[in-house]
């Protein structure tokens, strides 16, 4: 976090604001790990095969697996970010309104 | 005959799709609920199904850029290292990204070599009981 300063200043808020979700992201995620939901794999392939425009193109196991990961941390990114716009706005319930306020960061950041 | 053909076919790729979007809806309906019991808070269902449709049209960009960047390095199987690039955006997401491949690498580098010694114990297993009456006479 502290090499990020420099040259960034502009960004910084958003950046780290960014930074912060995503380290309490991780930290849930890794909590998450042993019992948690996630992409099985199977699946994971079926939504990539879906897109590829060449016949040919091919996944590997581990890529498979860390898509799936990366996937994972985007869904718990979303509902994150937005149960913190939630909390802001002293609401108990997270609803489309907060969702449509934190997904611009979130594309930025995929 | 060939419009019916190709209507039939399109009805299939319509539903196969469907049938994905709904496995999407249900594991980021369970990640949601992870997270709202661990927040105290709660997800309408129109979120759910919002942060559902945006994953599902999230996958569709990644596959497209893993395909090319696989395809600029010459290649037609896509690896981590294509995945990885996926995250370059977010500082915080590539480190943790990072992270996690080693951890699927070095969990995978385990199971191998626990499914190794499996196989080798049950050779030497297998094999012993022969040879138990060779060794108890040299005692």
């Amino acid at each position: 976090m502290r090499g990020r300063g420099s040259g960034r200043r502009a960004q910084g808020s958003l950046a780290e604001g960014a930074g912060a979700g995503l380290r309490k992201a991780r930290v849930l995620a890794a909590v998450m790990e042993e019992t948690g939901a996630g992409f099985r794999k199977e699946l994971v392939s079926k939504l990539l095969h879906l897109h590829f425009k060449e016949d040919k193109t091919k996944v590997s196991g581990d890529a498979l697996q860390l898509t799936a990961e990366l996937l994972k941390i985007f869904v718990i990114e979303a509902a994150i970010r937005s149960v913190r716009q939630a909390q802001a706005e002293e609401l108990g319930c997270v609803d489309l309104d907060q969702l449509e306020k934190v997904l611009p960061q979130l594309l930025l950041d995929f | 005959m060939m419009e019916e053909k190709e209507g039939a076919e399109e009805q299939q790729r319509f539903s196969y799709r469907q049938r994905l979007k709904a496995a999407v809806h249900y594991t980021v309906g369970c990640l949601c609920e992870e997270v709202a019991s661990d927040k105290e808070v709660q997800f309408s269902k129109q979120t759910i199904a919002a942060i559902s449709e945006v994953t599902f049209r999230q996958c569709e960009n990644f596959a497209r850029d893993l395909e090319m960047f696989a395809r600029h390095a010459k290649r037609s199987t896509i690896n981590t290292e294509d995945v990885k690039l996926l995250a370059r955006r977010s500082n915080s997401l590539l480190k943790y990204i990072t992270e996690r491949n080693e951890d699927i690498a070095q969990f995978n580098l385990e199971r191998k070599a626990k499914k190794k010694k499996k196989l080798e114990d049950e050779n030497k297993n297998s094999v012993e009981p022969a040879e138990a009456g060779a060794v108890e006479s040299e005692d």
